[in-house]
């Protein structure tokens, strides 16, 4: 009994050690990471509008897209609203995160993947921002978001990346059907 | 001490080709084939798994007479494991491009078995110094070895090397060589090269 008990602290200890060794890095990397990971999603934003980005917290997005539909930015400028950034996850073999850009006529500005591990040189041909296949978006609507072709073997992907960005226009006509704007 | 003498020479030519982690062992092969679709991740892979290959050596090798034989594998996993985790960490923080790129593996480094075998088969019967040496070796052997099976697949499979395109305009890239069959294909070749060459040279010592 005393022998298995002596395991258990000691092994304990092997844990406790570890652990504040990651707390310590952790305390260093942190705040880092989460810079990074907003600075990465504002240089994206603002490659697909121009203006400044406000979060809108307080828009609830609708339960049949808040699967998809993760944040709502809101660009302004000169005080008037000029489009809305949306970041959405979809699924395509693999998660996707990606950011839609919408103009107040709910015509799309561009499409940005932030973060994605389809399979290189199938899918990930779908990810390519000067690829053929993200380029398709600019301009369209949710009227004409079916002409967009996808890539011949990474369908999958192809198919994801579109059904996020119907996600993303079906939820700015909805803020926009709101406000009335 | 360990009976038998260390020789630093023996633990290098151990790790890059007698016992090569890769084409002798056959340790690593999961994360050796999804990582080596570009020397990019390849390098990074490689001197991740170098760096906790080193450290684990060290600590499993200095914490050897306190960890009891009965618990011993769920110690080397969990300071194994609290390596790997920094290495996340760091790259997340410092170097977000590779970390994005090797996605889930870096985390499986924890299971990658070079690192639990060299714990077991030498950190946990040698001293630190030898140890490290040892972690050192073996991480050097498995970082060339993904370096040449990720230069290989790149370059015919994308037509670049560390993202620079190398091969001619005409020259179609063979995408078989990025997909997980190329993968295969590629190892396994290698594989029969370094047997071939083994084979060679102890038939050259035995006339």
């Amino acid at each position: 009994m005393k022998k298995y008990l002596s395991l258990g602290v000691r092994l304990s200890l092997f844990v406790a050690a570890v652990v504040l060794m990651l707390s310590v890095v952790n305390l260093f990397t942190r705040d880092i990471i989460v810079e990074r990971q907003r600075i990465a999603g504002q240089v994206a934003r603002e490659a697909l509008l121009s203006g400044s980005f406000t979060e809108m917290t307080d828009f609830v997005i609708p339960e049949s897209e808040a699967k998809t539909v993760t944040a709502v930015y809101r660009a302004e400028q000169n005080g008037a609203v000029v489009g809305y950034c949306v970041d959405v996850t979809v699924k395509g073999y693999n998660e996707i995160t990606m950011i839609v850009g919408v103009n107040t006529d709910l015509t799309i500005t561009g499409v940005k993947i932030l973060k994605q591990t389809e399979t290189p040189g199938i899918g990930s041909k779908a990810m390519d921002e000067n690829g053929a296949f993200l380029p398709q978006f600019k301009g369209l609507s949710s009227r004409n978001l079916d002409s967009v072709t996808a890539i011949s073997g990474a369908t999958v992907s192809s198919v994801g990346v579109q059904s996020g960005v119907r996600s993303a226009l079906n939820v700015c006509s909805l803020i926009l059907e709101g406000k009335g704007e | 001490m360990a009976k038998d003498k260390f020789s630093v020479k023996k633990a290098f030519r151990d790790g890059l080709f007698d016992q090569n982690p890769i084409f002798v062992q056959l340790l690593g092969m999961c994360s050796t084939l999804a990582v080596s679709t570009s020397v990019f991740n390849g390098i990074g892979m490689g001197l991740s798994v170098t760096f906790v290959l080193i450290l684990s050596n060290l600590f499993i090798s200095m914490l050897r007479n306190l960890i009891p034989s009965k618990i011993r594998i769920a110690s080397y996993i969990v300071i194994i494991a609290g390596f790997v985790t920094v290495v996340d960490m760091v790259l997340q923080a410092f170097i977000p491009s590779l970390a994005e790129s090797l996605g889930l593996f870096i985390p499986l480094i924890v299971v990658n078995c070079i690192i639990l075998a060299r714990a077991e088969s030498f950190a946990s019967k040698h001293g630190p110094l030898p140890s490290m040496l040892d972690g050192l070796a073996m991480g050097i052997g498995f970082t060339v070895a993904l370096v040449i099976i990720s230069a290989i697949r790149e370059l015919l499979g994308s037509g670049t090397l560390l993202g620079f395109k190398i091969t001619p305009q005409s020259f179609s890239p063979a995408v078989l060589l990025i997909s997980p069959v190329g993968g295969f294909l590629v190892v396994g070749g290698l594989i029969a090269l370094v047997q071939w060459i083994k084979s060679k040279s102890r038939s050259k010592k035995e006339d």
